[in-house]
Protein backbone atom coordinates (compact mmCIF):
# COMPACT_ATOMS: atom_id res chain seq x y z
CA UNK A 1 0.00 0.00 0.00
CA UNK A 2 1.47 3.35 -0.86
CA UNK A 3 1.97 5.75 1.16
CA UNK A 4 -0.71 9.33 1.35
CA UNK A 5 0.62 12.49 0.00
CA UNK A 6 0.78 14.54 2.79
CA UNK A 7 -2.54 16.98 3.50
CA UNK A 8 -1.72 20.10 1.99
CA UNK A 9 -3.21 22.51 4.42
CA UNK A 10 -5.67 25.41 3.11
CA UNK A 11 -4.09 29.14 2.72
CA UNK A 12 -7.54 30.10 5.07
CA UNK A 13 -9.83 28.59 7.53
CA UNK A 14 -12.91 30.01 8.76
CA UNK A 15 -15.14 29.08 10.95
CA UNK A 16 -17.86 29.42 8.35
CA UNK A 17 -15.91 26.67 6.27
CA UNK A 18 -14.89 24.14 9.72
CA UNK A 19 -17.40 20.94 8.27
CA UNK A 20 -14.41 21.13 4.66
CA UNK A 21 -11.55 21.48 7.46
CA UNK A 22 -12.63 18.84 9.65
CA UNK A 23 -13.58 16.47 7.05
CA UNK A 24 -9.93 16.55 5.43
CA UNK A 25 -8.48 16.21 8.17
CA UNK A 26 -10.84 13.62 9.44
CA UNK A 27 -10.31 11.70 5.86
CA UNK A 28 -6.66 12.37 5.82
CA UNK A 29 -6.16 10.69 9.20
CA UNK A 30 -8.42 7.88 8.04
CA UNK A 31 -6.62 6.79 5.15
CA UNK A 32 -3.04 7.44 6.28
CA UNK A 33 -1.19 4.78 8.13
CA UNK A 34 1.10 4.60 10.95
CA UNK A 35 2.59 8.21 9.57
CA UNK A 36 0.50 11.18 9.05
CA UNK A 37 2.03 14.14 7.36
CA UNK A 38 0.35 17.83 7.04
CA UNK A 39 2.10 20.27 4.47
CA UNK A 40 1.99 24.27 6.25
CA UNK A 41 3.67 26.10 3.67
CA UNK A 42 -0.05 27.80 2.35
CA UNK A 43 -0.75 28.48 5.51
CA UNK A 44 -2.15 32.13 5.92
CA UNK A 45 -4.74 33.14 7.71
CA UNK A 46 -7.09 30.96 10.37
CA UNK A 47 -9.17 31.64 12.72
CA UNK A 48 -9.88 30.13 16.23
CA UNK A 49 -12.16 27.62 15.42
CA UNK A 50 -10.17 25.86 12.87
CA UNK A 51 -6.94 26.00 14.67
CA UNK A 52 -8.39 24.19 17.74
CA UNK A 53 -9.28 21.52 15.99
CA UNK A 54 -6.02 21.31 14.22
CA UNK A 55 -4.06 21.30 16.91
CA UNK A 56 -6.30 19.00 19.12
CA UNK A 57 -5.98 16.85 16.32
CA UNK A 58 -2.01 17.00 16.01
CA UNK A 59 -2.17 15.88 20.00
CA UNK A 60 -4.19 13.09 19.71
CA UNK A 61 -2.28 11.64 16.66
CA UNK A 62 0.63 12.02 18.30
CA UNK A 63 -0.37 10.73 21.76
CA UNK A 64 -2.12 7.65 20.05
CA UNK A 65 1.88 6.66 18.85
CA UNK A 66 1.55 7.89 15.53
CA UNK A 67 4.32 9.47 13.65
CA UNK A 68 3.39 12.70 12.23
CA UNK A 69 5.38 15.06 10.25
CA UNK A 70 4.46 18.51 10.46
CA UNK A 71 6.25 19.96 6.98
CA UNK A 72 7.20 23.44 5.77
CA UNK A 73 5.79 24.95 9.29
CA UNK A 74 9.15 27.08 9.31
CA UNK A 75 7.84 28.32 5.25
CA UNK A 76 4.16 28.64 6.49
CA UNK A 77 3.23 32.68 5.76
CA UNK A 78 1.60 32.15 9.60
CA UNK A 79 4.71 31.26 11.13
CA UNK A 80 4.91 34.15 13.14
CA UNK A 81 1.47 34.03 14.08
CA UNK A 82 1.51 30.27 14.51
CA UNK A 83 4.47 30.59 17.29
CA UNK A 84 2.94 33.66 19.13
CA UNK A 85 0.00 31.70 20.06
CA UNK A 86 1.92 28.69 21.13
CA UNK A 87 0.54 26.49 18.02
CA UNK A 88 3.67 25.33 17.11
CA UNK A 89 4.93 24.54 21.01
CA UNK A 90 1.57 22.79 21.83
CA UNK A 91 2.61 20.55 18.85
CA UNK A 92 6.03 19.69 20.49
CA UNK A 93 7.95 21.70 17.78
CA UNK A 94 10.69 23.94 18.64
CA UNK A 95 11.35 26.95 16.07
CA UNK A 96 13.49 29.80 16.13
CA UNK A 97 11.10 33.05 16.91
CA UNK A 98 12.47 35.69 14.56
CA UNK A 99 10.66 37.95 16.29
CA UNK A 100 9.88 39.88 19.45
CA UNK A 101 6.96 38.55 22.06
CA UNK A 102 4.95 41.69 22.46
CA UNK A 103 2.13 41.73 25.27
CA UNK A 104 -0.58 39.58 23.82
CA UNK A 105 -3.55 41.87 25.91
CA UNK A 106 -6.18 42.80 24.01
CA UNK A 107 -5.65 41.13 21.05
CA UNK A 108 -5.45 37.28 21.48
CA UNK A 109 -5.07 34.48 24.40
CA UNK A 110 -2.30 31.92 23.44
CA UNK A 111 -3.58 28.36 23.29
CA UNK A 112 -4.22 26.66 26.69
CA UNK A 113 -4.52 23.38 27.66
CA UNK A 114 -7.05 22.41 29.06
CA UNK A 115 -7.47 18.99 31.24
CA UNK A 116 -7.84 17.85 34.89
CA UNK A 117 -5.86 20.09 36.25
CA UNK A 118 -8.05 22.79 35.66
CA UNK A 119 -10.83 21.55 38.06
CA UNK A 120 -11.27 24.42 40.68
CA UNK A 121 -9.38 26.80 38.79
CA UNK A 122 -12.04 27.53 35.80
CA UNK A 123 -12.73 31.03 36.93
CA UNK A 124 -9.58 31.73 37.31
CA UNK A 125 -8.67 30.51 33.37
CA UNK A 126 -12.13 32.11 32.06
CA UNK A 127 -11.08 35.49 34.18
CA UNK A 128 -7.40 35.65 32.35
CA UNK A 129 -8.77 35.14 28.88
CA UNK A 130 -11.52 38.05 29.25
CA UNK A 131 -8.37 39.90 30.86
CA UNK A 132 -6.17 39.34 28.37
CA UNK A 133 -8.30 40.39 25.78
CA UNK A 134 -10.35 43.00 27.41
CA UNK A 135 -8.20 44.51 30.06
CA UNK A 136 -9.18 47.57 30.19
CA UNK A 137 -12.60 46.16 31.31
CA UNK A 138 -11.10 43.87 33.95
CA UNK A 139 -10.55 46.49 36.68
CA UNK A 140 -14.20 47.78 36.16
CA UNK A 141 -16.19 45.97 38.43
CA UNK A 142 -18.75 47.81 39.16
CA UNK A 143 -20.51 49.01 36.50
CA UNK A 144 -21.77 45.75 34.02
CA UNK A 145 -22.89 47.59 31.34
CA UNK A 146 -19.69 49.23 30.48
CA UNK A 147 -18.26 45.37 30.48
CA UNK A 148 -20.10 43.09 28.53
CA UNK A 149 -17.45 41.99 25.98
CA UNK A 150 -15.38 41.26 29.10
CA UNK A 151 -18.16 39.74 30.92
CA UNK A 152 -19.27 37.30 27.63
CA UNK A 153 -15.88 36.37 27.20
CA UNK A 154 -16.10 34.89 30.81
CA UNK A 155 -19.25 33.17 30.92
CA UNK A 156 -18.75 31.77 27.48
CA UNK A 157 -14.91 30.27 28.30
CA UNK A 158 -16.82 28.87 31.80
CA UNK A 159 -19.35 26.96 29.68
CA UNK A 160 -16.95 25.55 27.63
CA UNK A 161 -14.24 24.67 29.80
CA UNK A 162 -16.53 22.85 32.13
CA UNK A 163 -18.07 20.85 28.57
CA UNK A 164 -14.32 19.81 28.22
CA UNK A 165 -13.63 18.94 32.06
CA UNK A 166 -17.06 16.82 32.28
CA UNK A 167 -17.74 15.56 29.37
CA UNK A 168 -14.36 14.77 26.84
CA UNK A 169 -12.65 12.21 28.99
CA UNK A 170 -9.84 13.95 26.98
CA UNK A 171 -7.60 17.54 26.68
CA UNK A 172 -9.02 20.53 25.41
CA UNK A 173 -7.41 22.97 23.59
CA UNK A 174 -8.84 26.69 23.69
CA UNK A 175 -7.95 30.11 21.64
CA UNK A 176 -9.59 33.18 22.04
CA UNK A 177 -9.11 36.31 19.67
CA UNK A 178 -10.34 40.08 19.48
CA UNK A 179 -10.21 41.16 15.78
CA UNK A 180 -10.76 45.24 16.33
CA UNK A 181 -11.17 46.39 12.97
CA UNK A 182 -13.93 44.26 12.15
CA UNK A 183 -15.32 44.70 15.44
CA UNK A 184 -15.24 41.08 16.36
CA UNK A 185 -14.59 38.33 18.97
CA UNK A 186 -14.02 34.84 18.27
CA UNK A 187 -13.73 31.95 20.77
CA UNK A 188 -13.19 28.02 19.99
CA UNK A 189 -12.50 24.91 22.51
CA UNK A 190 -11.61 21.35 20.24
CA UNK A 191 -10.92 18.25 22.15
CA UNK A 192 -10.10 14.98 20.93
CA UNK A 193 -12.79 12.85 23.27
CA UNK A 194 -15.54 11.09 23.99
CA UNK A 195 -17.79 13.06 22.15
CA UNK A 196 -21.24 13.95 22.68
CA UNK A 197 -22.66 10.27 22.04
CA UNK A 198 -20.67 8.71 23.70
CA UNK A 199 -20.88 11.04 27.07
CA UNK A 200 -24.66 10.20 26.54
CA UNK A 201 -24.17 6.68 25.92
CA UNK A 202 -22.08 6.90 29.21
CA UNK A 203 -23.99 7.97 31.56
CA UNK A 204 -27.64 6.61 29.98
CA UNK A 205 -29.88 9.85 30.61
CA UNK A 206 -33.26 8.95 30.16
CA UNK A 207 -33.68 10.20 26.35
CA UNK A 208 -30.56 7.84 25.52
CA UNK A 209 -31.69 6.06 22.56
CA UNK A 210 -28.82 3.54 21.40
CA UNK A 211 -30.23 4.12 17.27
CA UNK A 212 -29.24 8.04 17.95
CA UNK A 213 -26.77 9.26 15.56
CA UNK A 214 -23.71 11.90 16.26
CA UNK A 215 -26.38 14.48 14.75
CA UNK A 216 -28.65 13.56 16.75
CA UNK A 217 -26.57 13.98 20.22
CA UNK A 218 -25.38 17.60 18.58
CA UNK A 219 -28.99 18.41 18.24
CA UNK A 220 -30.08 17.34 21.89
CA UNK A 221 -27.32 19.08 23.34
CA UNK A 222 -28.46 21.74 22.06
CA UNK A 223 -31.51 21.61 23.73
CA UNK A 224 -31.77 23.62 26.82
CA UNK A 225 -31.79 21.26 30.39
CA UNK A 226 -30.22 18.36 28.19
CA UNK A 227 -26.77 16.71 29.64
CA UNK A 228 -25.40 13.42 29.99
CA UNK A 229 -24.59 14.63 33.56
CA UNK A 230 -28.40 15.92 34.33
CA UNK A 231 -28.95 12.98 36.85
CA UNK A 232 -25.41 11.77 37.62
CA UNK A 233 -24.43 12.61 41.11
CA UNK A 234 -20.74 14.07 41.74
CA UNK A 235 -18.90 13.46 44.42
CA UNK A 236 -20.94 16.25 46.21
CA UNK A 237 -24.84 14.51 45.98
CA UNK A 238 -26.97 15.90 43.76
CA UNK A 239 -26.74 16.57 39.95
CA UNK A 240 -24.71 20.36 39.42
CA UNK A 241 -25.05 20.30 35.52
CA UNK A 242 -28.63 21.79 34.42
CA UNK A 243 -27.47 21.07 30.72
CA UNK A 244 -27.85 25.07 29.36
CA UNK A 245 -24.18 25.99 28.18
CA UNK A 246 -24.30 25.42 24.89
CA UNK A 247 -28.12 25.81 24.03
CA UNK A 248 -27.52 29.78 25.52
CA UNK A 249 -23.95 29.87 23.56
CA UNK A 250 -26.17 29.21 20.59
CA UNK A 251 -28.74 31.48 21.24
CA UNK A 252 -25.94 34.41 21.94
CA UNK A 253 -24.52 34.35 18.97
CA UNK A 254 -27.48 34.64 17.32
CA UNK A 255 -28.28 37.94 19.08
CA UNK A 256 -25.32 39.33 18.37
CA UNK A 257 -25.09 38.03 14.80
CA UNK A 258 -22.02 35.76 14.96
CA UNK A 259 -21.63 32.17 14.09
CA UNK A 260 -21.96 29.25 16.20
CA UNK A 261 -20.56 26.16 15.39
CA UNK A 262 -20.63 22.29 16.95
CA UNK A 263 -19.23 19.53 15.77
CA UNK A 264 -18.94 16.07 17.87
CA UNK A 265 -17.28 13.00 15.73
CA UNK A 266 -19.65 13.05 12.81
CA UNK A 267 -22.51 15.71 13.69
CA UNK A 268 -21.82 18.69 12.29
CA UNK A 269 -24.19 21.97 13.39
CA UNK A 270 -23.90 25.72 12.50
CA UNK A 271 -25.85 28.89 12.55
CA UNK A 272 -24.63 32.09 10.36
CA UNK A 273 -26.19 34.62 11.42
CA UNK A 274 -23.89 37.06 9.47
CA UNK A 275 -24.74 35.26 6.38
CA UNK A 276 -28.45 35.83 7.38
CA UNK A 277 -28.78 31.80 6.88
CA UNK A 278 -32.61 31.64 7.88
CA UNK A 279 -31.90 27.69 9.22
CA UNK A 280 -28.51 26.13 10.38
CA UNK A 281 -26.47 23.65 8.38
CA UNK A 282 -27.14 20.63 9.82
CA UNK A 283 -24.74 17.58 8.43
CA UNK A 284 -23.62 14.17 9.24
CA UNK A 285 -19.85 14.02 8.00
CA UNK A 286 -19.05 11.35 6.33
CA UNK A 287 -15.71 11.30 8.30
CA UNK A 288 -15.75 11.62 11.89
CA UNK A 289 -14.35 14.21 13.37
CA UNK A 290 -12.56 12.79 16.90
CA UNK A 291 -13.98 14.70 19.43
CA UNK A 292 -16.04 18.18 20.18
CA UNK A 293 -15.05 21.22 18.93
CA UNK A 294 -17.07 24.11 19.46
CA UNK A 295 -16.64 27.94 18.17
CA UNK A 296 -18.23 31.26 18.91
CA UNK A 297 -17.89 34.63 17.30
CA UNK A 298 -19.90 37.28 18.15
CA UNK A 299 -19.91 40.92 16.91
CA UNK A 300 -18.42 43.28 19.76
CA UNK A 301 -20.42 46.00 19.73
CA UNK A 302 -23.45 44.13 20.33
CA UNK A 303 -22.03 43.12 23.67
CA UNK A 304 -22.51 46.19 25.09
CA UNK A 305 -25.94 45.21 27.58
CA UNK A 306 -24.80 41.32 28.40
CA UNK A 307 -27.25 41.31 31.42
CA UNK A 308 -29.90 42.20 28.88
CA UNK A 309 -28.90 39.91 26.15
CA UNK A 310 -28.67 37.03 28.38
CA UNK A 311 -32.11 38.12 29.90
CA UNK A 312 -33.51 37.76 26.36
CA UNK A 313 -32.24 34.22 25.65
CA UNK A 314 -32.81 33.41 28.97
CA UNK A 315 -36.42 33.93 28.25
CA UNK A 316 -36.39 32.50 24.61
CA UNK A 317 -35.06 29.46 26.16
CA UNK A 318 -37.69 29.52 28.95
CA UNK A 319 -35.07 28.76 31.44
CA UNK A 320 -36.88 32.24 33.38
CA UNK A 321 -39.84 33.15 34.37
CA UNK A 322 -41.38 36.40 33.13
CA UNK A 323 -43.21 37.43 36.25
CA UNK A 324 -41.10 39.37 39.14
CA UNK A 325 -41.45 36.19 40.97
CA UNK A 326 -38.58 36.87 42.91
CA UNK A 327 -37.77 40.03 43.88
CA UNK A 328 -38.50 39.77 47.50
CA UNK A 329 -35.73 37.49 48.06
CA UNK A 330 -32.99 40.44 46.80
CA UNK A 331 -31.93 42.89 48.73
CA UNK A 332 -29.89 45.77 47.93
CA UNK B 1 -32.65 34.59 63.07
CA UNK B 2 -30.14 34.97 60.28
CA UNK B 3 -27.57 33.13 58.70
CA UNK B 4 -25.35 34.78 56.48
CA UNK B 5 -22.86 33.35 53.77
CA UNK B 6 -20.38 35.90 51.99
CA UNK B 7 -19.47 34.43 48.43
CA UNK B 8 -16.50 36.46 47.31
CA UNK B 9 -14.50 35.94 50.29
CA UNK B 10 -15.06 32.17 50.29
CA UNK B 11 -14.98 31.44 46.92
CA UNK B 12 -13.98 34.30 44.77
CA UNK B 13 -15.05 36.82 42.33
CA UNK B 14 -16.43 34.57 39.51
CA UNK B 15 -18.11 31.76 40.24
CA UNK B 16 -18.09 29.39 37.30
CA UNK B 17 -18.21 25.33 38.57
CA UNK B 18 -21.16 23.85 39.71
CA UNK B 19 -18.82 20.88 41.65
CA UNK B 20 -17.77 23.93 43.64
CA UNK B 21 -21.10 25.27 44.19
CA UNK B 22 -22.44 21.48 45.35
CA UNK B 23 -19.63 21.17 48.06
CA UNK B 24 -20.23 24.84 49.30
CA UNK B 25 -24.14 24.15 49.61
CA UNK B 26 -23.50 20.59 51.38
CA UNK B 27 -20.77 22.35 53.70
CA UNK B 28 -22.40 25.64 54.35
CA UNK B 29 -25.79 25.63 53.80
CA UNK B 30 -27.83 22.73 53.94
CA UNK B 31 -26.19 21.66 57.70
CA UNK B 32 -27.49 25.04 58.71
CA UNK B 33 -30.80 24.94 56.22
CA UNK B 34 -32.90 23.91 59.59
CA UNK B 35 -31.53 25.80 62.15
CA UNK B 36 -32.09 29.55 60.91
CA UNK B 37 -35.09 31.64 59.14
CA UNK B 38 -33.36 33.26 57.03
CA UNK B 39 -30.39 32.18 54.79
CA UNK B 40 -28.57 35.41 53.36
CA UNK B 41 -25.86 34.25 50.51
CA UNK B 42 -24.51 37.51 49.93
CA UNK B 43 -23.37 37.88 46.31
CA UNK B 44 -21.58 41.37 47.03
CA UNK B 45 -18.09 41.22 45.50
CA UNK B 46 -18.74 38.85 42.91
CA UNK B 47 -18.63 39.95 39.25
CA UNK B 48 -20.47 36.93 37.28
CA UNK B 49 -21.53 33.87 38.16
CA UNK B 50 -22.79 30.82 35.72
CA UNK B 51 -25.55 28.67 34.80
CA UNK B 52 -23.83 25.29 36.67
CA UNK B 53 -22.86 27.16 39.73
CA UNK B 54 -26.01 29.11 40.14
CA UNK B 55 -28.16 25.84 39.22
CA UNK B 56 -26.25 23.62 41.90
CA UNK B 57 -26.15 25.85 44.44
CA UNK B 58 -29.62 26.83 44.45
CA UNK B 59 -31.91 23.81 43.02
CA UNK B 60 -30.74 20.73 44.63
CA UNK B 61 -32.46 23.02 48.05
CA UNK B 62 -35.31 23.27 46.39
CA UNK B 63 -35.41 19.47 45.60
CA UNK B 64 -34.51 18.75 49.06
CA UNK B 65 -36.32 20.78 51.08
CA UNK B 66 -39.49 21.82 48.48
CA UNK B 67 -40.84 25.47 49.18
CA UNK B 68 -39.76 26.16 52.27
CA UNK B 69 -36.26 26.98 50.01
CA UNK B 70 -37.99 30.17 48.82
CA UNK B 71 -39.36 31.00 51.82
CA UNK B 72 -35.59 31.08 53.43
CA UNK B 73 -33.17 32.19 51.15
CA UNK B 74 -32.36 35.69 50.20
CA UNK B 75 -29.61 37.44 48.38
CA UNK B 76 -27.51 40.25 48.31
CA UNK B 77 -25.73 42.10 46.65
CA UNK B 78 -26.12 40.70 43.03
CA UNK B 79 -25.45 43.31 40.01
CA UNK B 80 -27.63 42.57 37.13
CA UNK B 81 -25.58 39.64 35.69
CA UNK B 82 -25.69 37.82 39.18
CA UNK B 83 -29.27 38.31 39.77
CA UNK B 84 -30.34 36.79 36.43
CA UNK B 85 -28.55 33.69 36.96
CA UNK B 86 -29.75 33.31 40.55
CA UNK B 87 -33.06 34.09 39.22
CA UNK B 88 -33.23 31.62 36.30
CA UNK B 89 -31.84 28.76 39.08
CA UNK B 90 -34.49 29.97 41.41
CA UNK B 91 -37.02 29.26 38.15
CA UNK B 92 -35.76 25.86 37.69
CA UNK B 93 -36.00 25.44 41.71
CA UNK B 94 -39.75 26.30 41.80
CA UNK B 95 -40.48 23.80 38.78
CA UNK B 96 -38.08 21.30 41.16
CA UNK B 97 -40.45 21.97 44.25
CA UNK B 98 -43.76 22.10 42.32
CA UNK B 99 -43.26 18.60 40.45
CA UNK B 100 -42.71 20.59 37.26
CA UNK B 101 -38.91 19.93 36.71
CA UNK B 102 -37.87 17.87 33.82
CA UNK B 103 -36.41 17.81 30.18
CA UNK B 104 -37.43 20.06 28.03
CA UNK B 105 -36.52 18.17 24.68
CA UNK B 106 -39.39 16.27 22.55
Amino acid sequence: MSTPLPLRLPRVAYDENLDIFSLQLAEHARISGPLLALDFQDVEFYTPGPLTALVSFVRHQQNAGRTLELLNLQHAPARSYLQRIDFIRHCGITLPENFRRLDPAGRFVPIRRIDASLVGQVDKVAGEVADCLFPEQAAITDYPEQTGPYDLVVYAATELINNVLQHARAEGFLLAQTYPKQGIVRLAIADAGIGIRGSFQETKPDFWDPAMNDLDAVRLALKPRVSSKLNVASAWGAGVNAGVGLSILKELAHDTDGIFSLVSHAGFFQFNHIAQHEYPSELLLSAPWLGTLCAVQVAQPKLIDHQRLLRTVKHRLRLLDDSPLFDDLFEP
Amino acid sequence: MKHELILASDLGTYLAEGARAAEYRLRHIEPVFSVYETIVLDFTGVRGVNSSFANALVVPLFVQHGLEARGKLRFRGCNPVVKLMLESALTLGMEAAQGQGGHAYA
